[in-house]
């Protein structure tokens, strides 16, 4: 893998993201900012599924353009020109997903917070042993 | 601090398993499952956006399911908020007079772009989930510059209801026709490639979702911004 | 019939649509809710049903596509099972949950039906994506359901759940992905083919992907180190809303998991799952110990039970153990869970002591919890102990049989937290019990979803029993039955059901033995089963004599009567081990019934259920060399023969109260309720000695002769035995309490059969049989004897006793001919018994050994005579003046037990021949002659008649004598003692009657010292201690579980990194050749390219062998 190169350097990045992400929810005491921390490695999981389907110097997998097609007869795609539409139909999903966890998380927050009227997850270790 | 910095090098070591798994994260060609859905995408669906032809039919199942997560989760965060005690209501601060305006002005705008965005969704970037968000964003203009405004959930829950309804219903029919739920081909006529009326129901489907996923972030909108409000009118 | 796609596409309808049917009211919200789970739960039973009649699992396809392209899920058995299982949780939960929410909202409708669609997706699926995306919707569903009841703890817990998940999920869906990159596809059967054509390049990498998936799944499925969020939602949440989780999600959650072990076929990662479950099992059973919290103590169950089944998963997956074992054990475990769950909901009681005296007076409901305790910890007949047996038995078969260790360590504190919660509800009077807690009020709706799920299990389990039963059990099953019904049948009229357990036991004896006495004293079996069903026999005609029995008594008595007639019956191991643990389970209830039994109970049944796991082990090591019926136990040789009959010996001494294992007996004998008591004492003490003589030794085999240890086993065992008898009878000396003091006899006694057992001579079973017998005859009537003393008097203390002889003269006469057989002198039959033993050991040259039992046998003689008088001899007590006689039946029963005995003292020789034929079958021999009276043993002989007609002489001669010449009694105040300034001590204490032998006790101070008890609290202490500081493991932040789980994946990453690249290919079951030339344009990926044939209903057309090429080959073509 040339490391220079727009495929690196998203891989690099969402990696990055996913482990920042999970830094911060290990390292924060915030609720918000542990909920904030799974969000960024949400996205870096997001980003790193998409790089997996990129294959470099071909286009989106929106076929508006005849000389995509195998030849002009049929509706038959050449399979050499675009990149892998699946892992986008994926991050799709797990976009919503994970928009719907951290919807559900803030909500909690919210309700921790009117009854403890704190946001550091130390203060909400009663349940234990 | 000891925990956090345990914490640190349990990261970096997680970082060095991902480091180790790195050859497999290289640009490969396609596969086999997907080279059949880029190559008769066109010929078994005629949408030209091939990721919504998975989206919403080779793969429609899992949309099925995100829409129930969004639902789900829209449920949850409301039946989580649905008590009160212990939050004070923030004092209100109305915006200015021209926010306010210019905010009614581009709402009408936005949600037609939004309607845009799902109705080509087969066609172009974007789809139902997109111009659902878009339209939500909408209410969220409204939202941000009137906090005392209120939505209309009566109208709000019909429409999130009817349209789920309305998917599972378009999946019957599906497997009414074909035996299969949620199928395209041998339902409706699928059309011309490249044109707004083509590809089955993928359009229906999208449309569907554009409606329930705008109008259950607008119900999650206003759930948390009225998080606060004690014993008020929502549901 | 109709698609089980429905399954899904229904309740996702009916979920969009609850909040419209609310508009309508709640009701109809309600009802389209529980139509739609009634409808879900029908159509899995149809599929199921046609299942059973042979019609193969169903691909769903969907989108109009066959897999891999479309979606496609799976409908066979195993998720017709699944979905049931659900649909039925679901269904009583929403009846039980209606009326328990607090700021009741339909959302919480629409989350729980969304929960059960959830789990009824990720059942089916069979696609790795679809898989993350229905995980989601569960685990979502799982996360908003929490604020259901009480509203700060859920939410606490909550948030730490939802923690823990997310890094779960992101694991997951990395896990996916990358599986997806690496071979093509993300339908799972499609994977499993591709997985093994993945280029060589990339492929020792897989095991790392395998590993984040694994690790994912582990946390979902809450095992240790990630099970701390799981244990605070169990403590936080409203149980009722457990319920439903259990028996959804965490299900659907497992199976999923056992889909994606498939792919697994890694060995590494299949050993770090095993391993992760295996402690799981062991730490969270261990930790619950000490939890004082119920529903915690609920979670840490989970959590361990769920543990056990991910241990399992690599096995099933590999052949090793069969899928139907683990069934067993989830379907137990989701239907006792529930029904637990459902009663703490109820109670409502949060610490131990708050459930002091729960469901007193709501029989149903206690029954429920007894049957939920006794299916949950893995006991017959339920579900989980075929379960259970069925796993350790292939364990033992299976390479991996070492396993087998920690999963009976683990199970054995399950029994101590599950039965210490039990004998929290009943705190005996001393333990200064706290105030009862009747807890909240609840409705009938919420109290029928427990007795729903408990009757379930005893349904299923019975099911399964009946496939055990020998074919001739007919008459033993209806005793069972008949039992069960007097339990489970409410109203109290103990006199009534005794007299119906009379009548079913005598019915019994006429039909399953048969009745020439020749033939039935010809055999162990019919030896012992004569034992058992005489002593039920008697035991029920004195309950008809007292009448005040708890409800419940003669029900049980009839199922332990029925499953020791089993245990004698049983030809195969597993046949032996149910009888034999059913027998345990009743008997313990029984002694739960006792008045003061509480702590008593616990001891028995922890020592019972351990040795019952000793057993298991013993029968794991017979059959990990092949051997599954009783008959064939002497195929065993060498070290697994020993250890074998080691494993089996110590449950079955255990059982017999030998030293070391007897702390639970003075208890359990004394506490039992006093028709009990008998029975447990003549009677159940029994089956261990024929469990050794039929089962251990058999075992045993010729390695008990040989000297493989510096000891022989069996020399081992005498001494045991030999110590057992000394010091229990030292014991019983010096016990103010009657029932404590024939407590002590019983367990001295019972080892006079274990040393006569362990000379494994013809002679020395002659006497240990002989033993047995006369112990039943004289214990039973002894402690028949002190029930009726009991029952008039209401004393059990000797300085509140005295002098009866006058009031109760029959019961005296008993007691007199009671002790003179126990004492084993001239004429009773006791004499007979000693004289075998003796005469056995000098045989076998143990002369040590001879001096002891003699030396024992001697000291019996003071407690003995404080039998006699301390409760009938002396003056009259004046609060005893009133006294009468004891009730007739209890006087019957005494007196065919006199009859029994006078016919053994008189005529020996007529017993003990018979009792040879039963020995001659084992050894080939006998050791005895019999000329007419006679009977002739090594060093002498005997004369029942003789010796009878002899002392009848001198008792008669000295009787005159002492009638006309003796010195005549004056009468005394029994009270008179003057004091000279003191302080005088209550009355009781100067009782001459009280602490009579208080000078020899100086003497003995050192041998009565009960080290043993010692030794056993220093165990209980230390293991509370470890369990104490380990469960601080949990700290209750949300971000150390949070570190755990990083940590664990950073670790097994690193281990992997740095050792796995070399060999780490994914192998499974079905080991297929690497394709080749699987980038050759021409082949794979070309013929991909065809359009694919519609054809929904049948599998994938697709072609399998195209795969993953690297961008540049297509570009060199």
């Amino acid at each position: 893998m040339n490391l220079l190169s727009l495929h690196a350097l998203a891989v690099g990045t969402a990696i990055v993201l996913i482990l920042v992400g999970l830094a911060g929810a290990l390292v924060r005491r915030n609720l918000l900012k542990i909920v904030l921390g799974f969000s960024i490695a949400d996205s870096g999981v997001n980003l790193l599924i998409v790089t997996l389907g990129h294959i470099p110097g071909r286009t989106a997998p929106i076929i508006d353009d005849p000389k995509l097609l195998k030849d002009a007869g049929s509706l038959v795609v050449d399979a050499s020109k675009v990149v892998d539409p699946l892992p986008q139909a994926l991050v799709l999903t797990a976009i919503v997903i994970g928009v719907g966890v951290t919807a559900l998380m803030l909500a909690f927050v919210v309700r921790l917070y009117a009854q403890g009227k704190s946001l550091d997850i130390r203060d909400f270790g009663r349940l234990k042993w | 601090m000891i925990k956090q910095l345990v914490g640190l090098l349990a990261v970096l070591a997680v970082a060095a398993l991902f480091v180790a798994l790195l050859p497999l994260m290289a640009p490969t060609e396609l596969g086999p499952v997907t080279r059949h859905y880029v190559e008769q995408g066109l010929v078994e669906n005629r949408g030209a956006n091939l990721v919504t032809s998975i989206v919403v039919n080779y793969r429609g199942f899992d949309t099925l399911g995100e829409v129930t997560v969004l639902f789900l989760s829209v449920s949850g965060a409301g039946f989580v908020l649905r008590r009160r005690e212990g939050l004070v209501p923030e004092p209100q601060r109305r915006s200015s007079e021209l926010v306010q305006t210019a905010s009614r002005v581009l709402f009408a705008p936005i949600v037609l772009f939004g309607a845009y965005i799902f109705v080509h969704g087969h066609l172009t970037p974007g789809g139902g989930f997109q111009g659902g968000a878009v339209i939500a964003s909408a209410v969220l203009l409204l939202l941000l510059a009137d906090r005392d405004r209120l939505l209309p959930h009566g109208f709000l829950s019909v429409i999130e209801s009817f349209s789920g309804f309305g998917y599972v219903v378009t999946g019957f029919v599906g497997l009414a026709a074909t035996g299969s739920f949620l199928a395209n081909r041998g339902v409706i006529d699928l059309g011309t490639w490249n044109r707004l009326f083509s590809a089955g129901v993928i359009p229906v489907i999208y449309v569907l979702i554009g409606l329930k996923v705008g109008s259950e972030l607008a119900t999650l909108l206003d759930t948390m911004m009225h998080a606060d409000q004690a014993g008020e009118g929502h549901r | 019939m109709v698609s089980p796609i429905l399954l899904v596409a229904v309740p996702l309808g009916a979920a969009f649509l609850l909040p419209m049917a609310d508009r309508l009211g709640r009701p109809v919200a309600r009802g389209l809710h529980l139509l739609t789970l009634l409808f879900a739960g029908g159509l899995a039973l149809r599929w199921l049903m046609a299942f059973q009649a042979g019609a193969p699992a169903e691909l769903i396809t969907t989108g109009g596509w066959p897999p891999p392209i479309g979606i496609s899920l799976r409908f066979g058995v195993e998720e017709a099972v699944l979905v049931l299982l659900a649909a039925a949780v679901a269904f009583v939960a929403a009846l039980h949950l209606a009326r328990r929410e607090q700021a009741s909202d339909v959302r919480g409708l629409v989350i729980q039906l969304l929960l059960v669609t959830g789990s009824f997706g990720l059942i089916m699926t069979r696609d790795l994506f679809n898989v993350f995306v229905f995980l989601e919707i569960s685990s979502i569903a799982t996360y908003a359901i929490v604020a259901f009841g009480r509203e700060r703890e859920g939410l606490e817990a909550g948030f730490k759940y939802m923690v823990v998940g997310s890094a779960a999920s992101i694991f997951v869906l990395l896990g996916i992905a990358l599986l997806y990159k690496a071979t093509g596809t993300l339908n799972l059967d499609d994977m499993l083919n591709r997985i093994h054509d993945v280029p060589p390049a990339v492929a020792p990498l897989l095991g790392g992907v395998l590993l984040l998936l694994a690790t994912g799944f582990l946390v979902e499925t809450k095992m240790w180190p990630f099970n701390g969020p799981a244990i605070d939602l169990y403590d936080g949440v409203e149980p009722g809303v457990m319920a439903l989780v259990v028996g959804t999600v965490v299900n659907a959650v497992l199976w999923t998991f056992w889909k994606v072990m498939l792919l697994a076929g890694d060995a590494w990662v299949s050993t770090v799952v095993m391993t992760v479950g295996m402690v799981t099992f062991v730490v969270s059973n261990f930790l619950a110990i000490r939890q004082g919290r119920v529903r915690r103590m609920l979670g840490y169950s989970s959590s361990a039970q769920l543990g056990l089944l991910v241990f399992l998963l690599p096995l099933v997956r590999d052949g090793h153990v069969p899928l139907l074992a683990a069934a067993l054990l989830l379907v137990n475990h989701t239907l006792a869970k529930a029904a637990l769950l459902w009663l703490a909901g109820l109670h409502g009681g949060e610490t131990m002591e708050d459930w002091a005296g729960a469901f007193r007076g709501r029989v149903a409901l206690g029954v429920t919890l007894l049957t939920s305790v006794v299916a949950i910890t893995g006991l017959p007949p339920f579900p989980g102990f075929w379960g259970k047996w069925e796993v350790v038995a292939s364990l033992a078969r299976s390479p991996f049989a070492w396993w087998i260790l920690p999963l009976l360590l683990g199970s054995l504190f399950e029994f101590v937290y599950y039965f210490g919660w039990l004998r929290a509800m009943r705190p005996d009077e001393d333990e200064g019990a706290a105030p009862i807690v009747s807890g909240a009020p609840f409705g009938i709706l919420e109290a029928v979803a427990p007795l729903l799920m408990a009757g379930a299990l005893l349904a299923y389990g019975l099911w399964w029993t009946a496939f055990m039963l020998p074919p001739d059990a007919v008459a033993l099953l209806g005793l069972g039955l008949l039992g069960l019904v007097l339990l489970i049948v409410p109203g109290r009229v103990p006199r009534a059901r005794a007299g119906l357990a009379l009548v079913a036991m005598l019915v019994t004896a006429w039909l399953v033995l048969p009745l020439k006495v020749e033939l039935l004293l010809g055999t162990f079996e019919g030896l012992f089963g004569a034992i058992v069903l005489l002593g039920g026999i008697l035991v029920a005609l004195a309950g008809l004599g007292t009448g005040n029995e708890r409800q419940g008594h003669w029900g049980l008595l009839l199922v332990l009567v029925a499953s020791s007639l089993w245990i004698l019956r049983a030809e195969t191991l597993l046949a032996f081990f149910a009888a034999w643990e059913i027998m345990t389970w009743s008997s313990w209830l029984l002694v739960r019934q006792g008045r003061r039994a509480s702590r008593a109970a616990w001891l028995y049944i922890l020592f019972g259920a351990g040795g019952g796991l000793a057993v298991l082990g013993g029968f794991a090591v017979a059959m990990g060399a092949g051997v599954d019926w009783i008959r064939d136990l002497g195929h065993l040789s060498g070290l697994p023969a020993l250890a074998a009959f080691s494993l089996l010996a110590a449950g079955f001494l255990a059982k017999a109260a030998a030293w070391g294992l007897h702390v639970w007996a003075p208890g359990a004998y004394s506490e039992s309720p006093d028709t009990f008591s008998p029975f447990l004492s003549g009677v159940v003490s029994k089956l261990p000695v024929f469990a050794l003589m039929t089962v251990a030794v058999r075992a045993g085999g010729e390695v008990l002769g040989a000297r493989m240890l510096p000891v022989e086993p069996l020399h081992a065992v005498a001494w045991i035995g030999g110590l057992t008898a000394l010091g229990m009878t030292l014991l019983a000396v010096f016990q103010e309490d009657m029932k404590r003091l024939l407590a002590y006899s019983s367990v001295g006694q019972v080892a006079y059969a274990i040393v006569g057992f362990a000379i494994l001579s013809p002679l020395g079973w002659s006497a240990a049989l002989y033993q047995v017998v006369n112990h039943f005859l004289f214990k039973t009537m002894l402690f028949l004897a002190v029930a009726g003393v009991i029952y008039r008097t209401g004393a059990r203390r000797f300085s509140q006793l005295g002098g009866l002889i006058t009031r109760m003269p029959v019961s005296f006469v008993f007691v007199l001919v009671g002790i003179i057989a126990v004492a084993g002198v001239p004429p009773l039959s006791g004499f007979a018994a000693k004289w075998l033993l003796y005469q056995a050991l000098m045989e076998k040259g143990w002369f040590f050994l001879t001096v002891v039992m003699m030396f024992a046998s001697v000291v019996a003689f003071p407690y003995l005579f404080r039998l006699i008088h301390s409760i009938f001899l002396g003056q009259l007590r004046d609060d005893l003046r009133e006294t009468r006689e004891a009730p007739w039946p209890l006087l019957a029963a005494q007196f065919v037990l006199l009859g029994l005995i006078m016919a053994l003292s008189v005529f020996p020789g007529a017993f003990l021949a018979s009792v040879d034929r039963v020995i001659a079958a084992t050894f080939g021999g006998t050791g005895l002659r019999y000329e007419q009276w006679l009977v002739t043993g090594p060093l002498g002989y005997l004369s029942g008649p003789g010796i009878m007609a002899m002392v009848m002489v001198l008792f008669v001669v000295l009787f005159l004598f002492l009638f006309f010449a003796g010195p005549r009694p004056v009468k005394v105040k029994q009270l008179d003692i003057v004091y000279a300034g003191e302080v005088p001590p209550p009355p009781e204490q100067v009782h001459v009657a009280y602490d009579m032998y208080r000078h020899y006790k100086r003497a003995w101070e050192p041998a009565l010292r009960s080290w043993v008890v010692r030794f056993w609290n220093f165990v209980g202490e230390t293991a509370d201690g470890i369990a104490e500081t380990g469960r601080k493991f949990y700290t209750g932040n949300g971000q150390t579980y949070l570190l755990y789980t990083l940590l664990f994946l950073a670790i097994l990453g690193l281990a992997w990194a740095s050792a796995a690249p070399a060999g780490a290919s994914p192998a499974g079951p079905g080991e297929r050749a690497v394709a080749t030339g699987a980038c050759d344009p021409g082949t794979g990926p070309e013929a991909a390219a065809e359009p694919i044939e519609r054809d929904p209903g049948a599998g994938g057309t697709f072609p399998a062998a195209a795969t993953l090429c690297p961008v540049g080959a297509r570009a060199a073509e």
